[in-house]
């Protein structure tokens, strides 16, 4: 069998080379489709609490909004500030 | 500390503690570097390129990339409250230009644009998301930046812009309404809206909007304070907590962080800041 053209070669591996780059673009659009369908993260939603007053004590029961959520924040070293040092800098409503 | 240094970036003031010439340069290169990327008000920003792009797949920056998976991580962490899909509803309220140009207007605000987070996918540096759907990135860019401002100090020092701050080596940092705490190492932000807030029709507006309205935030909350391990930890439990109202301090509790919850009635925190950081001074417990 003779040996297929250069350029032909060149084609057909182009060819395979967009027609695998369509594969993975529609492999995409599917699972970000069934990604849409089926998006948990606003499936619940309650703020029936009642609000919390200056008096009353923080409950250890779960927030229903946020039950969902993934946790894993990280905790800060802090303490309370020495009387006698003046705040170098402050926080603010951004 | 010594040789405190302020700059503006990103809308805001950012005040910069034990910094030497070198190192505030490269902190001031950081933060324009981060604004021109993802600010929502500089045309040629490549937030802004995403956002005006009409198809739905659309190839980013590895920055951009690595910021948008934490901003989802965000969304995930806070059960889709802290929503980086609010691009829209945000210019609905009127938040449409840097917040030093923007004016009381008598239009009205919009009806709302809820947030879309299930329309949002990112894989790899490839985001595909709805024509028309605006990202607004800003708060974790801001926060990241300052921790990552403060990753260019070789020893102790402190980075806090807009409302939060982080820190390394010690800093007393003031709380709003009056007291302060030490801050040895990490992030403390306070999200509200009593500082970026303007007016609609009469209306009020400010900058944290509730997802499932698309409006901002009806919050029994004015002000929400949240210590984490980084700037970036705080100011997403402080904003989630903000939104969550009545059930803010309890959450926090559940992720074992310290809440400062100011409103019309006064001060209150919940028991994770009671147990770290002993109340003196008005401070009830919530």
């Amino acid at each position: 069998m003779p040996s297929m053209p250069i350029t032909i070669a060149r084609r057909r591996a182009a060819l395979a080379k967009r027609t695998l780059a369509f594969g993975s673009v529609l492999v995409f659009a599917v699972t970000v489709g069934l990604a849409r369908a089926n998006h948990p993260a606003r499936a619940a939603a309650s703020t029936s609490s009642p609000p919390a007053t200056d008096s009353s004590q923080t409950s250890s029961a779960g927030s229903s909004r946020t039950s969902s959520a993934g946790g894993g924040f990280g905790q800060a070293d802090v303490t309370p500030a020495p009387d006698s040092v003046a705040p170098s800098v402050s926080t603010e409503a951004s | 500390m010594t040789s405190v240094r302020r700059f503006d970036a990103m809308g805001c003031e950012v005040v910069v503690g034990g910094a030497d010439g070198r190192v505030l340069s490269a902190i001031k290169a950081l933060f324009e570097r981060r604004e021109q990327a993802f600010s929502r008000f500089r045309a040629d920003s490549e937030l802004s390129r995403v956002n005006r792009a009409e198809g739905e797949i659309v190839a980013v920056s590895e920055l951009f990339a690595e910021t948008l998976a934490d901003a989802l991580r965000a969304a995930e962490q806070t059960g889709g409250l802290v929503d980086p899909t609010l691009g829209v509803a945000l210019e609905e309220a009127g938040y449409d230009r840097d917040f030093a140009l923007m004016r009381s207007d008598d239009r009205p605000a919009g009806h709302g644009a809820p947030g879309r987070l299930g329309a949002v996918k990112l894989r790899g540096r490839i985001v595909c998301r709805p024509a028309g759907m605006k990202l607004d990135l800003n708060g974790i860019v801001k926060a990241r930046t300052i921790d990552d401002a403060l990753g260019l100090f070789a020893g102790p020092g402190f980075v806090a812009a807009g409302g939060d701050v982080a820190a390394r080596g010690g800093a007393v940092i003031g709380l709003p309404r009056g007291g302060a705490l030490s801050l040895r190492h990490g992030g403390l932000a306070t999200s509200g809206s009593t500082r970026r807030r303007w007016r609609r029709n009469g209306q009020i507006q400010h900058h944290l909007i509730d997802p499932d309205t698309g409006r901002p935030s009806t919050s029994i909350w004015t002000l929400v304070t949240v210590a984490a391990a980084t700037c970036r930890d705080a100011d997403v439990a402080a904003k989630a907590s903000f939104l969550l109202g009545p059930e803010g301090p309890a959450w926090l509790d559940e992720q074992d962080l310290p809440g400062r919850f100011q409103s019309a009635a006064g001060v209150a925190v919940n028991r994770t800041w009671q147990n770290m950081l002993p109340i003196r001074e008005g401070a009830m417990s919530a």
